[in-house]
């Protein structure tokens, strides 16, 4: 096992390098000419000429991508010329919030998802899977971004229950039960269809273990029912969705970026947003650098997870 | 249960047509889908036409039914045109993204290697950006606009394509009718085209019903963030963005659109599902339904009275499978009684109703869609059928206990396979761990596997066929049960291996005195291990005694034509006969002997009213009518 | 004695092996090593073993689905080398395979007569009419009713689709038909049907057979040579009735004494 987790582990080096060459790419194949695009009305040919030179623009492909790997490694994501301060700076303080907010989502999306996906495959056919299943389309068909905007309509404005937005109030304590109160909205509105995704995949695949023939036999052997949902049947189902749990944590970072918009929230999707409307490529390059690295060491945990929980992915 | 595997042939379209919830889904694809296409005949305002005097009316205004937007553009009218975008851009990006990976899924696959690799890492490469991070960097690199975003959502989508579609592709090349295609001469192209092309397609269309929903929820997304269509083209995105601000003052803004997009997408999904239902031959079958704790019994009640000193009396057990309309009668009324320590052969072909009789003891078989349809099954004078789960649960793994066919596929592959023989003995033995380990290695010792403590220890997929099988017998022997069945156990097995796992049951069964019900379709073994037989066709008993009389001195055509048919070692030279024909469904039997249409003894009375099973000596009995004309030897 | 129909020296056939990008060796299975074998035209070699023991590899070596890894082929005394263009397809209609599993072995989204007019499109000049007129007569040879032309395999049950199968096997009038395990995937009433129809069609049709199975009965009753195989390599080899009468090496007579005989019980043997 451990020897697994450090194979496992180098191999996320060659897959964040990928990651660092896609990033990187994307953003210097830009059609037209990225210091025209920044300036703007301010493109004077001095001025283009400055900015070329301290992206370093003027170097061949090779040589700018390894200048800026180089400047990644040391912590040097570049400055943002439109915060006017280093991208790093910006990316890490933006990055907790998304964080938080994402973390919450995953939590929500797992527990529930699983718990109603085993009621489900359990009872199926009856009044409870039909009520999940009903529940389950409705929540993967709902634009996150649309159910958001109908949380702060009922709950907000129309209950006053929940605030319309923001991480903590403007003159609050900034008290975890304060966060949380700020965090309910926009975490469920983010889960929903993270959930509906999780519950599906775990109904069929406990639909798929039960069939099977260890299933029979545990039951041969005349275990009561919960032993032979739980211990049997759930742990084999849980090797096939741990893997989705780890694309859900992709689908939930990626969907932020909605989220944050919408509950104005501080996190890197707003910021993103507004990086790509005011053409700040350093500040899009830094963020989606960040988060996709995170994302990777993400993977890697669902990898050794599932790899914990059945003995013969150990091999090879 | 091979009874299943003729398949009725319906049409996809009429078996989508009975899903109800598919139908609805089909519904609003058709109405939201339609209208979106009518929309430049349709009698609508100009969606770009604005009045400023106008503003923010509310739904059911006059002459603006869904009121109008912050520009007093008409709702209804912009919102029709706004599905037509995206509707368009959604199932646009859909075959992109189909077509480009399912190009890579079945190259990948086909060629392997290289190919594979360097297409799949790619794509890996690909999945290892959170979705909509990947998309929202290429318009971020493109700029926004309605035709970047579609790119950059099809980018993001390829690798669903590439990863299942390669998925599907190297489960086919593996299959036999690949190698015959190479065989068959054709040419690389010729057999990714013709031979896995029809076969990925469903796969392909199961895709895309459940991409394409996504995709028009992702471009609406990010038109909403302004990065999509941009003004005055409108989705139903950017309409929702439009209307967010004025969510407060005038809630119909976002809500219109984000309704829409909601029905449509509940839409797609519905349909989606019901063709996925359709295409998929794992669902085709109703395979997806899980079996539940115990067979279900049809009504009825116990006689009450039976054979004392029997072990084991079955009267006229009936189990059957209600697939659809139909209802195959896989066990038709089966008698027969176990004295204790006594070992009973069930021989059959495929389809005879042997593994089923087996399964009923112990409520065993899966329903759906099995159901004992009527009978007994008293075990120590109890009846089994009607005992509560609580009861039924004590017995089995305990008094009663099963050694299934193939030793891999009934272990847990996750469990340690000590823990899956101390599991049993904690459950009806109680008790503690140690103890349990302890006696659980002495098990393992005793059917032979060396080094117990450590292979307690031991994964299933660490141990050799035999070995596991040896594991099983150690579990059904752990609580000393008075009844074993044993259904196949060897016929996963090499036949050396086979000899010595049959020598080992035999020796500790008749240490333990348990009786055996020893289900097999190889006469051999049951010669070797058992005192009785019972020889079944189309779910009956047609013949049933001692092994060697059986078998020295057939009483039914059947058993007479199977001991013919086979070849034995050492009789080379002897002219095997094959028995013409099939033998008949079972949820279609023809009238009389269920074996007349192959039997050359047949007569026109074998064809009339029910054949009965009729004592033919001591001990034996034979369901034919024209026993006394077979002879002896 | 005639020339055989097809030699095979010292074959091998290594799957894995070869090292990794950092230079760890990858685990090598020698699934053949180092067997030789020849069959004379219209004689059955029977190939026997247990699961693993390589037969499977050697049928599909022999048929150059997959490459040896060492060793040679000949062919009516011609090497068979890398199969490409007019060699390849030559030595297509001289050699064909039966498959072990008749429903997996056709394709479920082609009608019968498209899977037998398959091979004779791609390996025969003959025409369309040609064709059909092939295709119906080979259905007639191996027992299929002319109306199964237009059905899909799932339709049939496992011996009438190893039927279809031995017709497409047949199609290009090969003078070698290599057959993995064909009867047992099928009911012991249906096996006899095949087998029986597997004797017709060579004494009809002159055929070379290669028969591998696991079954000693099967292989006793129907071959003229046997070799038994134990992990990759043929530890006996010689006419049938010498190696089941007089077995020489112990692992043969370890499988005979293994097979469990109706109507025998085990200690009577022993």
């Amino acid at each position: 096992m451990l020897g697994y987790a450090l194979r496992r582990l180098a191999l996320t080096v060659p897959v964040l390098l990928g990651i660092s060459v896609i990033v990187f790419l994307v953003i210097s194949l830009i059609p037209g000419d990225p210091a025209t695009a920044i300036l703007g009305s301010f493109a004077t040919p001095e001025n283009v000429e400055r900015i070329n030179r301290e992206l370093g623009l003027d170097q061949p492909l090779p040589v700018q991508y390894l200048t800026w790997l180089q400047g990644v490694l040391e912590g040097d994501l570049g400055r943002s010329y439109s915060l006017n301060r280093p991208v790093l700076d910006e990316v890490l303080e933006r990055f907790g919030p998304t964080l938080i907010l994402a973390a919450a989502a995953l939590f929500l999306c797992t527990v529930l998802g699983l718990a109603a996906g085993v009621v489900s495959a359990v009872r199926q056919y009856g009044w409870a899977d039909k009520l999940i299943t009903l529940t389950v389309l409705v929540g993967i068909s709902t634009p996150s971004f649309f159910l958001g905007i109908m949380l702060i309509l009922w709950f907000s404005v129309g209950l006053g229950w929940f605030p319309t937005g923001g991480m903590y109030d403007l003159f609050g304590d900034g008290s975890p039960s304060e966060l949380l109160w700020h965090l309910t909205l926009p975490a469920t509105a983010l889960a929903v269809v993270a959930t509906g995704v999780v519950a599906r995949l775990t109904r069929s695949g406990m639909l798929e273990v039960l069939r099977q023939d260890y299933v029979r036999t545990a039951r041969a052997k005349g275990l009561r029912e919960g032993r032979v949902i739980l211990r049997h049947a759930f742990v084999n189902a849980l090797v096939g969705i741990v893997p989705i749990i780890g694309i859900q944590a992709g689908f939930v970072l990626g969907g932020a970026v909605y989220i944050e918009t919408v509950f104005q929230w501080p996190g890197i999707g707003r910021m993103l947003v507004t990086a790509i409307s005011t053409r700040d490529i350093l500040l899009v390059q830094g963020g989606v650098l960040v988060v996709a690295a995170s994302f990777v060491l993400i993977n890697l945990a669902t990898d050794l997870i599932q790899v914990a929980l059945d003995p013969r992915l150990r091999r090879g | 249960m091979a009874a299943s595997s003729l398949p009725r042939r319906t049409s996809a379209w009429a078996r989508l047509s009975r899903n109800g919830l598919a139908v609805v889904g089909l519904a609003i694809v058709v109405a939201i889908v339609g209208i979106a296409l009518l929309a430049p005949v349709l009698p609508l305002a100009d969606p770009d036409i604005t009045a400023p005097a106008n503003r923010l009316l509310p739904p059911f205004s006059h002459g603006a039914w869904l009121g109008t937007d912050q520009l007093g553009r008409d709702m209804l009218s912009r919102l029709v045109w706004g599905a037509r975008v995206s509707i368009a851009v959604g199932v646009a990006a859909t075959l992109v993204a189909a077509f480009v990976g399912s190009t890579i899924g079945l190259v990948a696959a086909y060629f392997g290697r290289l190919a594979d690799n360097v297409l799949m890492r790619g794509v890996d490469m690909l999945m290892a950006f959170p979705y909509l991070l990947l998309a929202l960097a290429i318009v971020a690199a493109l700029g926004p606009g309605l035709l970047n975003a579609l790119l950059a959502i099809a980018v993001v989508n390829i690798p669903f394509f590439a990863r299942s579609v390669r998925g599907a592709t190297l489960g086919l090349v593996q299959r036999e009718f690949i190698e015959a295609a190479r065989l068959s001469g054709y040419s690389n192209a010729r057999i990714i085209l013709s031979e896995l092309l029809p076969n990925v397609l469903p796969v392909i269309v199961i895709t895309m019903s459940t991409t394409v929903g996504w995709m028009i929820l992702e471009t609406a997304g990010l038109s909403f963030l302004g990065l999509g269509a941009q003004p005055p083209q409108a989705d139903l995105g950017s309409m929702l963005g439009d209307g967010r601000n004025l969510v407060i003052t005038a809630p119909h803004v976002s809500i219109v659109p984000g309704v829409l997009i909601l029905v449509l997408v509940i839409g797609i999904n519905l349909l989606g599902d019901g063709l996925r239902d359709v295409l998929d031959p794992r669902l085709k079958s109703g395979a997806l339904s899980r079996p539940v704790a115990r067979t279900a019994v049809a009504e009825g009640r116990t006689s009450g009275t039976g054979d004392k000193g029997a072990l084991l009396e079955v009267r006229n057990l009936r189990t059957e499978f209600h697939i659809g309309q139909r209802v195959l009668k896989a066990v038709g009324g089966i008698d027969f009684v176990l004295q204790p320590g006594e070992s009973l052969g069930i021989v059959g072909e495929s389809g005879s109703g042997k593994s089923v009789t087996a399964l009923s003891i112990l409520g065993l078989v899966p329903t759906p869609p099995g159901i004992v349809a009527g009978g007994e099954i008293r075990f120590a004078g109890r009846d089994l059928l009607r005992l509560p789960m609580r009861d039924l649960q004590d017995i089995r793994g305990n008094r009663i206990a099963y050694i299934f066919q193939d030793p891999l596929t009934t272990l847990n592959p996750l469990m340690r396979v000590g823990h899956q023989v101390t599991e049993t003995l904690i459950r009806h033995q109680g008790l503690g761990g140690s103890a349990a380990r302890r006696q659980a290695e002495e098990l393992l010792d005793a059917v032979g596997i060396p080094q117990p403590r450590t292979k307690f220890d031991a994964f299933p997929h660490e141990l050799s066929g035999g070995q596991r099988q040896r594991v099983v017998i150690a579990m059904a022997l752990a609580n000393r049960p008075d009844l074993i069945i044993a259904d196949e156990p060897t016929t996963a097995l090499d036949v050396t291996t086979q000899a010595r796992v049959l020598a080992l049951l035999n020796d500790l069964r008749r240490q333990s005195g348990a009786a055996l019900v020893f289900i097999t379709h190889d006469l051999g073994v049951v010669s070797e291990l058992c005192e009785r037989v019972l020889v079944m066709y189309a779910g009956k008993v047609v013949e049933s005694g001692p092994v060697g009389e059986v078998f020295a001195a057939p009483r039914h055509p059947y058993t007479r034509a199977l001991l013919a048919c086979v070849p034995v070692l050492g009789e080379p030279e002897r002219a095997l006969d094959a028995i013409p024909g099939l033998p008949p469904p079972v949820d279609d039997l023809p009238e009389g002997c269920a074996f007349a249409p192959r039997c050359p003894l047949a007569m026109a009375e074998c064809r009339r009213g029910e054949i009965l099973l009729a004592r033919t000596g001591e001990g034996r009995r034979s369901r034919c009518i024209r026993w006394m004309e077979l002879g002896d030897g | 004695m005639a020339d055989p129909l097809i030699e095979a020296r010292h074959l091998v056939r290594v799957f894995g092996g070869g090292r990794t990008w950092w230079g760890a060796r990858k685990p090598e299975l020698r699934a053949v090593d180092g067997v030789s074998l020849a069959v004379q035209p219209g004689t059955t070699l029977g190939i026997v073993g247990e699961s693993g023991c390589g037969k499977s590899t050697l049928a599909r070596m022999l048929v150059g689905l997959i490459a040896p890894t060492e060793g040679t082929i000949r062919l009516e005394g011609r090497p068979v080398s890398k199969l490409a263009g007019a060699e390849k397809r030559r030595f297509h209609q001289t050699v064909q395979l039966v498959f072990q599993d008749p429903i997996a072995s056709l394709n479920p989204r082609k009608t019968v007569r498209q899977i037998l007019e398959g091979p004779l499109e791609a390996l025969t000049d003959l025409d369309r009419a040609g064709r059909r007129e092939r295709v119906a007569r080979l259905m007639d040879e191996v027992g299929l009713r002319p109306e199964f032309a237009l059905r899909y395999p799932h339709e049939f049950s496992g011996g009438q689709a190893q039927r279809i199968g031995i017709a497409r096997a047949l199609a290009v009038e090969p003078r070698l038909i290599v057959l993995d395990e064909p009867v047992s995937a099928l009911d012991v009433s249906v096996q006899a049907q095949v087998l029986g129809l597997l004797k017709e069609l060579q004494a009809l049709r002159g055929l070379t057979y290669l028969f591998i199975s696991h079954d000693l009965a099967v292989v006793e009753a129907l071959a003229t040579d046997v070799m038994v195989m134990l992990r990759g390599r043929a530890v006996e080899q010689g006419p049938r009735r010498r190696v089941f009468e007089q077995p020489e090496h112990d692992y043969t007579r370890t499988l005979l004494a293994a097979v469990p005989i109706p109507g025998r019980r085990h200690n009577e043997r022993l």
